[in-house]
């Protein structure tokens, strides 16, 4: 299980998480729901082990987020971040060097699916299809927990279908998904929990049927709701 | 650590391919100049060859802050620091991968000016007389033996100083990246903190190893021991602060 237990991070006097606390049941798609600057990438970087927060403590399965949490983590972040000498293989040799959970046949399946060429360079690739590139690296591992910020960020319509396929299929029983994005409506379908942070701090969280039932509102509809003083 | 080393070599293998290229080309240069005795390309590649290995092993060492700066404040840091790798080995690789890169890339810069001192000494008699003369008005004046083993000392005195520095500037970045990185003052801190190290390890090195001399080798090898050691002390720090306040 991963916990998060009063989480707080800080820049230059900016609070950008303040003080959360929540737990990620496994083997359930979650959706980090929030606009930007609610503190969703900061609180999915401090989980991959890529910041520190300021206060509080995050674990998995009781260990502290670390060397250890991060063969079992897999973490995909917004913008491509892979070196500019690397073409679409090196990606794959690369993740297979440094991750012992990479299966490299299913990585060179989900490009070749996505449109992607072993040969391409991943600094030449168009926006669509560079995070199509970070969407296979990242679900080719056999991870436990997957945090997937915003993997439908320009992406055209049919191939969001493919990520979403893509999403599913990693969503076996042993594996978490946290997916955070703007696009509620193609998550709606997918998930089995949501939570809402709102300027850092944890708004609602829980079952997406129950907060459903117990607002009379779809989750599209009580994003509306919570966010609506934000626009 | 291994795959760490290789692929931060990968990073700057073009650059790499760039100099051995550079190397390649003036050596031609060298052997047509000496073989078909044409002075003016001889004198110019042997200039070429004494400025760009300077030039080269400064760029080397430029290049490999400019790689541990980018890897700690573009989003390329996530390739490293999504791996489960230890900051301390993580440090370890791209130190050890800067010091094998300016090791290597001044090796063979003097191997090759070395072979063709060689290589013009037995081709002009003339050379081998004008250095006889040299090393003797050095014994004379200086009391200084000019030979191979102190050229090479002082080039090893020279690469393991740019190391030094290199240690202290990644330090610097590290400094300016983690426990600076929620401050308006990073810049001008991480700056100060460079040249100052810098300045107090020269300083600390004056005072406790023995000054350099043109007739024993022996304190360049105390200074090339004492930058292993600064650099040891700056690893630990190093990977310290980004263990403890990592923020890529």
């Amino acid at each position: 299980m991963l916990s998060t237990r009063d989480v707080v991070k800080r820049y230059l006097g900016k609070v950008a998480v303040a003080g959360i606390s929540f737990d990620v049941e496994p083997g359930k798609i979650y959706a980090l729901l929030g606009p930007n600057g609610s503190g969703k990438t900061t609180w999915m970087k401090m989980v991959a082990g890529l910041i520190k927060p300021t206060m509080g403590t995050i674990t998995y399965n009781n260990i502290p987020i670390g060397v250890e949490t991060k063969k079992h983590i897999a973490y995909m972040s917004t913008e491509p971040f892979f070196y500019n000498y690397m073409t679409v293989d090196d990606v794959g040799k690369y993740y297979e060097d440094f991750f012992e959970d990479f299966d490299r046949v299913k990585y060179n399946e989900m490009t070749k699916m996505m449109g992607l060429d072993l040969k391409d360079k991943s600094k030449n690739l168009s926006s669509g299809l560079a995070a199509k590139l970070k969407i296979a690296a990242t679900l080719s591992r056999k991870a436990e927990v997957y945090l997937l910020d915003e993997p439908l960020n320009g992406i055209d319509i049919i191939a969001r279908e493919h990520i979403i396929n893509a999403i599913l299929e990693a969503a076996t029983d042993n594996a978490t998904l946290i997916i955070s994005s703007h696009l509620v409506d193609e998550l709606e379908k997918i998930i089995d929990c949501a939570v809402f942070i709102k300027q850092g701090n944890l708004v609602l969280a829980g079952d997406a049927e129950q907060i459903r039932q117990q607002n009379q509102k779809s989750i599209v509809d009580l994003y509306k709701t919570i966010y609506a003083d934000m626009n | 650590m291994f795959k760490l080393v290789k692929y931060e070599l990968r990073k700057q293998l073009f650059s790499k391919v760039v100099i051995l290229t550079l190397l390649a080309l003036l050596e031609i240069g060298f052997l047509v100049g000496l073989f078909t005795e044409n002075n003016d390309i001889l004198a110019t590649s042997a200039g070429l060859f004494i400025f760009l290995s300077i030039v080269t092993v400064c760029f080397v060492a430029f290049e490999s802050i400019f790689t541990f700066s980018n890897d700690l404040k573009t989003k390329q840091s996530y390739m490293l620091f999504l791996t489960p790798n230890s900051t301390y080995k993580i440090v370890g690789a791209k130190i050890l991968t800067s010091m094998l890169t300016i090791i290597v890339t001044a090796a063979a810069f003097l191997a090759v000016i070395l072979l063709n001192v060689t290589i013009a000494l037995a081709k002009y008699e003339m050379i081998g007389d004008f250095v006889k003369v040299i090393q003797e008005f050095m014994k004379q004046m200086m009391n200084a033996e000019v030979n191979y083993a102190l050229v090479i000392a002082y080039v090893c005195y020279i690469v393991f100083n740019l190391i030094r520095i290199l240690i202290v500037g990644m330090t610097s970045i590290t400094l300016s990246a983690t426990f600076l990185s929620n401050t308006k003052v990073k810049g001008i801190v991480s700056v100060a903190f460079f040249f100052g190290i810098n300045y107090l390890t020269s300083k600390l090195a004056s005072l406790l190893i023995p000054s350099l001399t043109a007739f024993d080798t022996t304190p360049f090898y105390y200074h090339c021991l004492w930058t292993l050691g600064v650099v040891g002390v700056f690893y630990l720090l190093t990977s310290f602060m980004l263990d403890k306040k990592v923020s890529v």
